[in-house]
């Protein structure tokens, strides 16, 4: 009865698909009884409206003649703010009762879940035959669903709805992530959410204190690197009196979302877990290059000497982030957002404590160079093929970047139980990262509070920073990952304009060969790695286990992957 | 017999036997107190992982701001709900579909017949889809019923319980049919309290089985204020599933970080099952049919 994830989801995956293949009659009849009266009842007044509508543009916003009502299901995050009133339910939400005002558009969901749960709910609901209207999926759903021909064509409801800043959204990176979303006949099934890719570039953190503690400076190359940790570990850098701290913070899964090893790797030009341009133009595993041994041989040296924990491969993200917190370990690789977790825990534990951002450092006189993914890909709206009005979704995605002008700020608040966790489809801003920090920069430089920014998100970054220009500790986190010139994304967009950056060059959906033995050839090499690190295992062992991956199904993938990127080259 | 009069081997045993399951109390009883502590620590204290079995910075802010969530209070009242109404739902049942089956054949012909098609279920279950298509298609979706009507009948208690009905001597029902007792009358006055500790066994299965069930919750409800305590506790525990972290992650990583109020609420969601326990406890050790018949 009781499934644990992993493989039981991937077998309710299979069933789901037959199922779905043997329900696509019933659908057919079911949906319009599904989307209600109201739908039905609309169809032909949208008919007899649409010469008027052609005569005038299309209103991204456009309020229909009835009220359309459009099916969902919602997987809802926690709110993050607190003042959100008490025993407020998702179907509660005043976006949705705005959006029903602006453009009558009534959104009903079928059910709501927490957003840890919504993937094995929606699966079963799918496999049980109750589709929904619009949908916010992920990759891989998209491709499952774009398989078994459920997905409606959004050619024209985007063309002829998507609102100006939807468009410009969608033209960020020349329209690459949009045209993934294109059937092989050239037709749109889904608007795709993506964030700028170089928001996973690889920078150091470092304590700065316990660096002039050390007396040691800001490391330059990787040398400087390894003096550095080695004097975290041995030098007592919290300088008090015992030998309780380690070099490198470095959590049990080398490729991760922070605290893992991807920045060593990419410092000392190797790039694992990805397929990167070789010297001949095609793809190759970066799992199999003389680098990422190189790179292994160095984690083992580190791991000998007491650098790394003796324990990281048993600790999780939380486990590291205890560690840092109680002010164990004072190094790590990883991304631009640490002030705003972990970090900012750091310095509420101890408020000596002062975090440095920098860049990889070089090796071997080549400075080092980050890995930045092709794409950077969220969820996608999709609708329903059987669904009525397709730019129903479309007018949706509208109504969010809307609603974050200023016009609204005093309306759209948590108080007034406006929850932005809970609308879908809100598909993101690529640009709002680095517009954010250009704009609150100036507005700083020039002391401008009657400053146009262009996201909301912008003005309140620009209030978090003022507040901690005058002392308000509590805005570090948010100040410095976002708006510092020398924090998390000033150091991010410094190196992205440097240069110094790899771009990996596949960002299709998993291959077939990945599907069937990706994951075996994941354990594989996460094993062997751990083993190298740990020194339970020589540094030779490596030209082995790159025999047995390409052996046990890493050339066909190598293969498949190639034949994606030959139709998908990059620019 | 006093402890020094006995053979030494037995003293021995005694003290060993003593040593072991004090070590195996201690063992069990080591993580909720350390989960107490940490509830009643302060948050940055039990973050940077300084609470071990002594709350560090001592605070009750956890615990009052549990009081003012709602989802915690309405997942509780749904959870008392589910254990009251499906204990009795279940062991009403059990008793029911056991006690004619422990009948021999001779008296109940299709008996083997109905055994059978209990038993079935036990080996081969609908699926996890067909399930969730049967809950979905007799409308009890979302409801308590969802969780509480397919597992109604527990085919392994109702075993347990025909097999121990099947130990009872049969000379006691043939005293009682020659007393002129119908047959539900010598359930309820003979069967049912002789069978008190299997009665007990299977209460407390069923009643801590509904209390820790969470996987249903979450499948057959369609709104989390709907959920019974463990559903809502297990969203708590799960690790948010990141690949790129967003921005909306990172409030998520904050939220995480709120290691005190999380282990406040897991604590109060054992505290009710542990406290049932001492209660049921008597019954497991008195075998009560000894002595009842003279062969």
């Amino acid at each position: 009865m009781k499934i644990k994830s992993g493989s039981g989801l991937f077998s309710v995956l299979m069933v789901a698909a037959l199922m779905l293949a043997a329900c696509s009659n019933s659908n057919g009849s079911s949906s319009p009884s599904a989307s209600g009266p109201a739908t039905s009842a609309s169809a032909p007044a949208s008919e007899s409206a649409s010469p008027s509508a052609e005569e005038q543009p299309k209103d991204p916003l456009g309020k229909y003649p009835e009220p359309v009502t459009v099916s969902m299901v919602l997987g809802a995050r926690t709110p993050e703010s607190k003042d959100v009133p008490s025993g407020l339910t998702p179907d509660q939400n005043g976006y949705l009762k705005k959006l029903k005002e602006m453009t009558n558009i009534e959104v009903k969901y079928a059910w709501t879940v927490p957003y840890e749960q919504f993937n094995q709910k929606f699966k079963l609901s799918i496999a049980s035959g109750d589709l929904p209207d619009v949908m916010w999926v992920d990759q891989v759903t998209f491709e499952q669903f774009k398989e078994q021909g459920i997905l409606g064509d959004l050619t024209e409801a985007y063309r002829d709805y998507a609102s100006p800043t939807i468009k410009k959204w969608m033209e960020f990176d020349g329209g690459a992530t949009l045209n993934m979303m294109k059937s092989e006949d050239g037709k749109l099934l889904g608007l795709p959410s993506y964030s700028d890719a170089n928001q996973s570039l690889q920078t150091v953190w470092i304590r700065a204190d316990w660096l002039k503690n050390v007396g040691l400076e800001v490391p330059q190359t990787f040398e400087d690197l390894e003096r550095v940790a080695d004097a975290f570990a041995h030098n007592d850098p919290d300088q008090d009196g015992q030998q309780d701290t380690y070099g490198l913070a470095l959590m049990k899964s080398l490729n991760f979302w922070g605290f893992d090893a991807r920045g060593f790797f990419n410092t000392l030009g190797a790039y694992p877990y990805n397929f990167i341009p070789g010297a001949d133009g095609k793809l190759v595993a970066g799992e199999t290059l003389p680098e990422t041994k190189d790179a292994l041989s160095k984690l083992a040296d580190w791991y000998k000497r007491g650098l790394l924990d003796k324990e990281w491969a048993f600790k999780d993200e939380n486990k590291v982030v205890e560690d840092m917190i109680a002010g164990k370990v004072g190094m790590s690789f990883g991304e631009w957002w640490y002030p705003n977790w972990p970090l900012n825990l750091v310095k509420d534990n101890d408020p000596k404590a002062e975090w440095i951002n920098v860049p990889l450092p070089s090796y071997n006189g080549n400075p080092g160079k980050s890995l930045v993914p092709r794409a950077r890909l969220g969820k996608i709206v999709v609708v329903n093929k059987n669904f009525a009005h397709p730019e129903a979704a479309i007018k949706m995605a509208n109504f969010y970047p809307e609603m974050t002008k200023k016009e609204y700020n005093d309306v759209a608040t948590p108080a007034n139980g406006y929850v932005y966790e809970w609308y879908e489809p809100r598909v993101s801003n690529p640009t709002e990262m680095e517009t954010n920090y250009i704009q609150v920069n100036e507005a700083l430089k020039t002391n401008n509070d009657g400053y146009e920014f262009e996201n909301g998100s912008g003005a309140l970054l620009y209030e978090t920073a003022k507040k901690y220009a005058n002392g308000d500790q509590a805005s570090w986190g948010l100040t410095f990952s976002r708006a510092s010139e020398d924090g998390g994304w000033g150091i991010t967009r410094q190196v992205r304009d440097s240069g110094q950056i790899v771009r990996s060059g596949f960002a299709g959906p998993p291959t077939p060969t990945q599907v069937e033995k990706g994951a075996s050839l994941l354990k594989l090499t996460d094993e062997t790695f751990t083993k190298i690190i740990m020194g339970s295992a020589s540094v030779d062992e490596f030209d082995k286990y790159v025999e047995d991956w390409k052996k046990l199904g890493g050339n066909d993938i190598t293969a498949e992957v190639n034949d994606w990127y030959a139709k998908n080259p990059m620019n | 017999m006093p402890f020094r009069r006995m053979a030494f081997s037995r003293q021995l045993f005694i003290v060993i036997n003593s040593i072991v399951l004090a070590s195996l109390f201690v063992l069990g009883l080591l993580p909720f107190i350390h989960l107490l502590s940490v509830s009643l620590s302060s948050n940055i204290a039990a973050l940077s992982n300084q609470v071990k079995l002594w709350p560090v910075g001592f605070t009750f802010e956890a615990y009052r701001f549990l009081g003012q969530k709602p989802e915690f209070l309405d997942s509780l009242v749904v959870s008392l709900q589910r254990v009251v109404l499906g204990t009795a739902i279940n062991m009403a049942l059990v008793v029911m579909a056991a006690y004619p089956l422990s009948k021999e054949v001779e008296r109940f012909r299709l008996r083997t017949l109905y055994v059978w098609f209990f038993a079935v279920t036990m080996f081969l279950g609908g699926g996890l889809i067909p399930t969730y298509i049967v809950v979905k298609e007799t409308g009890i979706m979302d409801s308590i019923w969802a969780l509480i009507l397919p597992g109604a009948l527990s085919v392994w208690h109702m075993v347990m319980l025909l097999n121990f009905f099947r130990s009872v001597p049969k000379d006691l029902e043939e005293a009682a049919i020659v007393d002129g007792a119908g047959q539900l009358k010598i359930l309820a006055r003979i069967y049912l309290p002789i069978s008190l500790p299997a009665i007990a066994t299977i209460l407390l299965f069923t009643l801590v089985g509904h209390w820790n069930s969470w996987f249903d919750g979450i499948l057959y409800m369609n709104s989390p204020s709907h959920y019974p305590l463990q559903s809502y506790l297990y969203t708590l525990v799960t690790k948010i599933n990141i690949e790129a972290i967003s921005t909306e992650d990172l409030g998520a990583l904050n939220r995480l970080s709120e290691k005190t109020l999380r282990s406040a609420q897991i604590f109060l969601g054992a505290l009710p099952i542990m406290v049932v326990y001492p209660f049921l406890q008597r019954y497991f050790i008195k075998g009560i049919t000894v002595g009842s018949v003279k062969e």
